[in-house]
């Protein structure tokens, strides 16, 4: 009896956040009008076409952390030794235009 | 600020591994990448670098409210440069200009790794700490790191013959000290630029006993409701730029001229009067948009150009209490090189900035002092 109280009472729970997080509004509807998400990589793209404000992932969707997410050990390793990275690192080409001047 | 060595910039302190709750969850739940090999390439394969970039996929896993948030934070979608345009005329639905704003504009978009984790990609990028977390923002290297030429050096006293801002030299005051509000960092909350921020921060929340009978001679109901704090207290010129063209080279990389910047001074007429901003005068700084800014792209890129003026209201970051401009009434009376006056302003900008333009006869006459 207590079992079933519980459960039922957990599922009224959930159905009411749910209910909740459905009601908040997304993001993009609070949006300036004519605002343009222009993500960093796009930046470094000529002619890049842009990306439209896309609603909020809703809780729903939002992913748990992953328990078992695979070991990061070999990251680990690299990334905090010092000599390692020193030989290893190195930085993108970045080619510039000669054609700019000034401070930007 | 030189940048980080490579190395430097993606070593990771172990300081991170053993005490950050932000390791536990291990590299690759957020970023991605090839657990099983110790070929750098191979291990690098589908890995995404700024993960902070798309707040749901990997800040958003805990800060639930903040990554929805973040969707409409002024300095990820870059409301304040998206409106202006607007203002201009800028037709965002139009490819075009579209392409010219994405090519030239966005590279000052900051999400919540440029502030909370690593240098903003403007200092070069690179781990702020070996990937520790910083809950407030570097006051140097994250806020000053992109505001930098018209804040953090005008605060730190960098131009020569200046000094810094008393809140710094005096106090070692950050920038969240004053800029308080979380929320308004975080989401879309402050209106489409800083100035429309209801919550940004304003002198009187410290200096509450401003007022008419404080004592100062010049804090009489005149100066205190129509001269912004500024006008009066900023210690001396700051930094104004100019003529910025962008456009495409001949191999295809993306360019940008500007003319030199200069040092200047000017007071001139309230742009944006409100009742947050009730001064008849204000601070006035040139910013480089001009009309032929996207000129590169198509003609008249900027139809209305002219709705917003070239020289903008501006709260510089060099406060002090006696300033060149208010040691005597005639520091500032009569001075007229001190007023934006139509011969500071190109012709080509000066029906933009007709609104704030002071005509010399409405510049303060001198007045005999001394006397009363």
């Amino acid at each position: 009896m207590k079992k079933t109280l519980f459960l039922w009472l957990l599922a009224a729970a959930a159905i009411l956040t749910l209910v909740v997080l459905l009601m908040r509004p997304p993001a993009w509807a609070t949006a300036p009008p004519g605002a343009v998400y222009l993500g960093p990589d796009m930046a470094a793209q000529p002619h890049a076409a842009p990306a439209q404000i896309t609603a909020g992932a809703p809780a729903a969707m939002q992913v748990e952390l992953q328990a078992n997410t695979p070991s990061s050990d070999n990251c680990i390793t690299c990334h905090t030794d010092k000599k390692k990275l020193k030989k290893l690192a190195k930085e993108p080409e970045e080619v510039k235009s000669e054609a700019s001047s000034g401070e930007g | 600020m030189p940048p980080l060595e490579v190395w430097q910039k993606v070593l990771i302190k172990d300081k991170f591994l053993e005490k950050d709750i932000h390791a536990e969850v291990g590299c690759i739940a957020c970023h991605g990448g090839q657990p099983d090999t110790n070929d750098k390439d191979a291990a690098h394969e589908g890995m995404v670098k700024k993960v902070g970039a798309v707040p749901q996929a990997a800040c958003g896993q805990c800060h639930v409210d903040y990554a929805q948030a973040a969707q409409t934070n002024i300095h990820r979608l870059q409301t304040g440069y998206i409106d202006q345009l607007h203002q201009r005329g800028g037709d965002f639905s139009d490819p075009t200009f579209v392409t010219a704003y994405t090519n030239h504009c966005t590279s000052c978009h900051a999400d919540c790794s440029d502030c909370h984790v690593s240098r903003p990609t403007a200092l070069g990028g690179g781990l702020l700490s070996g990937h520790l977390f910083k809950k407030t923002a570097s006051i140097w290297l994250t806020c000053g790191g992109c505001h930098s030429a018209r804040i953090a050096d005008d605060y730190k006293g960098n131009h020569e013959g200046i000094p810094p801002d008393i809140h710094w030299e005096k106090e070692g005051m950050l920038c969240s000290q004053c800029h308080t509000d979380d929320a308004a960092y975080h989401n879309g909350s402050h209106g489409s630029t800083r100035y429309d921020d209801p919550t940004a921060p304003t002198c009187t929340q410290c200096h509450e006993d401003v007022a008419a009978g404080d004592g100062i001679e010049q804090h009489d109901p005149t100066h205190l409701d129509k001269l912004a704090c500024q006008t009066c207290h900023a210690a001396g010129e700051y930094k104004s730029c100019f003529g910025c063209h962008a456009g495409i080279d001949d191999k295809g990389l993306k360019y940008f001229t500007t003319e030199p910047s200069q040092m200047t001074f000017k007071i001139g007429r309230n742009p944006v009067k409100s009742e947050r901003h009730p001064w008849d005068w204000v601070l006035l700084r040139h910013v480089p948009t001009n009309p032929e800014l996207f000129a590169y792209y198509g003609d008249n890129l900027l139809p209305d150009f002219d709705n917003l003026p070239t020289w903008k209201f501006t709260t510089p970051h060099n406060m002090r209490r006696i300033t060149p401009q208010n040691q005597t009434c005639n520091s500032c009376h009569g001075q007229e090189d001190l007023f934006l006056t139509e011969k500071d302003v190109a012709p080509e900008e000066r029906a933009a900035n007709a609104p704030v333009i002071v005509a010399p006869e409405d510049i303060p006459q001198p007045v005999e002092e001394g006397g009363s």
